[in-house]
C-alpha cells in the first residue's frame, strides 16, 4: 500500500524530459564522428578452384573484367542517386518522396496549429522558412534552428513535428521497400566426377570400338587387331565441371527474388585404354553456355548473415569441343588427332540449393551454393559427366553487387 | 505514440553500425529523456551537459555489449549508464557527504505522510524533487524511480543501509509537505 504512491510517481515521471543542453549533439558528433573519409570500395576476385588451362585464364579475366565494371558502376552511380536528407556524407539514408512528403504534409499543418496554440514567440518568418527548406530536403528535422527547439521541450508540440522514430520507421520501411537490383559473378565447383572401367576397348560412352569399325581411322583398327587377345581395360574419368557465371537478381519481394544471367560450364573427361606401348588416349573438352532461371526464398537474415533457399533450372547450350586423340602402337603408329564435336542439344537441369550470403559491405556479399542438381538426360551423343550421374553435388561460390544502392 | 516495439530493436541494431545517422537517431529520440533523468540528480547546467556527453560516449563504445531483451531495455540500459556518471560526479565533487543527515527536515521527521502527486505537473514534480537537498534527493530518486532497496543504495554511496532508509522517510515527509503547500498555495491544476 504504501508502494502505490511511488508507482504512481514512477508511472507519471516515465517519459518526462526536458530540453537538453546546448550543443551537446553538436559536441558528441565532433567526439564520435570526426570528418569520416570516403569510403574505400575493397572487393574480392573470384577464386580459381582449379585448372590450369589457358582458356581458363581468358574466361578468369573476362570475370575479372566483368567485376570491375560493376564495382565502378556502383561507385559512379552513388552520388547522382542518393537523396541527401542530413548533410552531404557517403553512407546516405534514402527516402522515397511519395511517403514521406505526405508525413511530412500532415504533420506540418498540424505543427503549425499547435504552435500557435502554445503562443510560440518565434519569428514567424524563421519557421516557414525553416519549413520550406525540410520539404526541399535541404534541412532535416534533427537540426531546428535556436528559436524553434523549445517546443521540443513539451511533449504534445514534440510529435506534431515528424520525430525521429517517424523518421526511422521511414528509414527502415523504405530501405526495405527500394528494390535492389544485385549483380552476382560466380565461380563453381562440382564436387561429382565420375569414372569407371569397361574391359577392352571403348569410347567415351563406353561402347566398344569394335562396333565403330566403319568410322575409325586406321590407326585405331590396327591397334584394335594387334592386341584384341591381350587384357586390356579403358578408364574413363570425368572431371569435375568449371563454372564461370554472371547474374542479375531481383526482388519480388521481401524474402523472395528471382535471378537469371549467363552460365558457363567447362567438362572434360578423359578416356585411357591400353599399356604403355599400345594405347588410345582421348580428351574431351566441351563448353556450355547456358541461362539459369533461380527463385530464392531467404529464410534467415540477421545483421551481415543470411541464409536462403534455392530453386531453379537451367538449360544449357554446347557451344563447342573437341577431343584430342593420342594413340600409340609402338613403333609403328604415335599419332595424334584432334577432332571438333559439334553437338546441337540442349541440356536442362534442375537444382534444388542452399546458400549462405555473408555481407562483407553495404554492396558487397559473398555467398557459398551447396546444392543437389539434376542433369535431365538428353539426345547428346557426348558422353559427359551428366550422363553417367544426372544427380549431382555441386557448390558454387561467388559475389554479390547491390547496384542500386 | 508510435509502434516502438520493432523500432526500438531496429535503432539497436543499427546502432552496432556506428554511423552518424544511427547514433542521431538515438540521440533526437532519447537525450530528452535522458536530460530528465539526469536533472533530477544534478541540478548544474554545466554537470548535466558533461554527464551526457560522457553517457553517450560510454554507450558508443560499450554497444557492442548491449543485448536487446525487448521493449524498453534500450531506454533502460541507457539510464542505468546516464545515472551512474551523474553519481560518479557526485562522488568526485564530494558536493555531498552522503553519511551527513541533514537537519532541515528534522521536524517533521516523525510524520509518516505520503505524497499526493495528483493534480500537480511533471515539471513541478521534478522541481519540488530538486528542491529536496543532495543527499535526501539522491536515495529518494535511487529508491523511487531506479527501484533500488536500501541495502542496494548503501552500497552505492557507501552509507548505512538504516542511513539510506531514514533519509528516504526523510525526503517523502518534506516532499509531501511541499506538495500540499504548493497546492495549497496555488490551486492551480495544470
Amino acid at each position: 500500500m504504501s508502494q502505490d504512491w511511488e508507482k504512481m510517481l514512477r508511472k507519471k515521471m516515465e517519459d518526462y524530459s526536458e530540453l537538453p543542453p546546448e550543443n551537446l549533439w553538436e559536441d558528441l558528433e565532433n567526439e564520435l564522428f570526426p570528418e569520416e573519409e570516403k569510403k574505400q570500395f575493397v572487393f574480392l576476385k573470384p577464386t580459381q578452384l582449379s585448372g590450369n588451362k589457358s582458356y581458363l585464364n581468358i574466361v578468369f579475366r573476362a570475370a575479372a573484367v566483368v567485376l570491375i565494371v560493376l564495382s565502378a558502376k556502383s561507385i559512379i552511380t552513388f552520388p547522382s542517386k542518393s537523396i541527401h536528407y542530413t548533410k552531404a556524407e557517403t553512407n546516405e539514408v534514402v527516402l522515397p518522396k511519395p511517403t514521406f512528403k505526405q508525413t511530412l504534409d500532415t504533420k506540418e499543418k498540424s505543427f503549425i496549429s499547435r504552435k500557435e496554440s502554445f503562443g510560440s514567440k518565434t519569428e514567424p518568418k524563421v519557421e516557414t522558412e525553416f519549413l520550406e527548406k525540410l520539404k526541399n530536403k535541404e534541412e532535416s528535422i534533427f537540426d531546428l534552428p535556436e528559436p524553434l527547439k523549445p517546443l521540443l521541450a513539451t511533449k504534445e508540440t514534440r510529435f506534431s513535428l515528424p520525430t525521429s522514430l517517424d523518421v526511422a520507421q521511414e528509414v527502415f520501411s523504405a530501405e526495405k521497400r527500394k528494390k535492389k537490383w544485385v549483380a552476382s559473378v560466380l565461380a563453381g565447383q562440382v564436387a561429382s566426377t565420375a569414372s569407371h572401367q569397361n574391359s577392352g576397348y571403348t569410347s567415351m560412352s563406353s561402347t566398344p570400338l569394335g562396333a565403330y569399325t566403319t568410322a575409325l581411322g586406321n590407326s585405331v583398327l590396327t591397334i584394335l587387331e594387334r592386341t584384341s587377345k591381350e587384357d586390356i581395360s579403358t578408364k574413363i574419368k570425368h572431371r569435375s565441371p568449371i563454372q564461370f557465371g554472371v547474374g542479375v537478381q531481383y526482388p519480388l519481394s521481401e524474402k523472395l527474388t528471382i535471378n537469371s544471367g549467363l552460365l558457363y560450364t567447362k567438362l572434360v573427361s578423359e578416356l585411357e585404354s591400353g599399356s604403355d606401348s599400345k594405347y588410345i588416349n582421348s580428351v574431351q573438352t566441351l563448353h556450355y553456355l547456358g541461362v539459369p532461371l533461380q527463385m530464392n526464398y531467404t529464410f534467415f537474415e540477421k545483421k551481415k548473415l543470411s541464409a536462403y533457399s534455392s530453386i531453379g533450372v537451367t538449360a544449357e547450350k554446347n557451344i563447342g569441343g573437341k577431343v584430342e586423340n593420342h594413340y600409340r602402337l609402338k613403333p609403328i603408329i604415335e599419332e595424334v588427332s584432334t577432332k571438333k564435336i559439334e553437338d546441337k542439344s540442349i541440356q536442362l537441369s534442375a537444382n534444388l540449393l542452399v546458400g549462405v550470403q555473408f555481407k562483407i559491405n553495404n554492396n558487397v556479399g559473398i555467398y557459398l551454393e551447396p546444392g543437389l542438381h539434376y542433369y535431365v538426360p538428353n539426345s547428346s551423343k557426348a558422353a559427359t559427366l551428366y550422363n553417367e550421374k544426372p544427380f549431382l553435388v555441386n557448390t558454387r561460390m561467388g559475389l554479390r553487387f547491390t547496384l542500386n544502392n | 505514440m508510435i509502434d516502438d516495439k520493432k523500432i526500438e530493436q531496429k535503432i539497436a541494431e543499427r546502432l552496432l553500425e556506428k554511423d552518424r545517422i544511427g547514433w542521431k537517431m538515438l540521440y533526437s529520440e532519447y537525450s530528452a529523456y535522458l536530460t530528465g533523468v539526469c536533472s533530477r540528480y544534478i541540478s548544474e547546467k554545466e554537470d548535466i551537459k558533461d554527464i551526457l556527453q560522457n553517457g553517450f560516449i560510454k554507450m558508443f563504445h560499450n554497444i557492442e555489449g548491449f543485448e536487446f531483451r525487448g521493449d524498453g531495455s534500450l531506454k533502460a540500459w541507457m539510464r542505468t549508464i546516464v545515472i551512474n556518471e551523474a553519481l560518479k560526479l557526485l562522488r568526485e565533487k564530494k558536493k555531498v557527504d552522503f553519511k551527513t543527515v541533514d537537519f532541515e527536515g528534522l521536524e517533521i521527521a516523525e510524520e509518516n505522510q505520503e505524497p499526493d502527486f495528483n493534480y500537480i505537473s511533471k515539471s513541478k514534480i521534478q522541481e519540488l524533487i530538486s528542491e529536496l537537498p543532495l543527499g535526501y534527493r539522491t536515495v529518494f530518486n535511487l529508491y523511487v524511480f531506479e527501484e533500488k532497496t536500501h541495502r542496494e543504495i548503501a552500497e552505492i554511496l557507501e552509507i548505512g543501509e538504516s542511513s539510506s532508509a531514514s533519509q528516504f522517510h526523510r525526503a517523502k515527509n518534506i516532499l509531501a509537505k511541499k506538495i500540499k503547500d504548493y497546492k495549497l498555495f496555488n490551486a492551480r491544476v495544470v
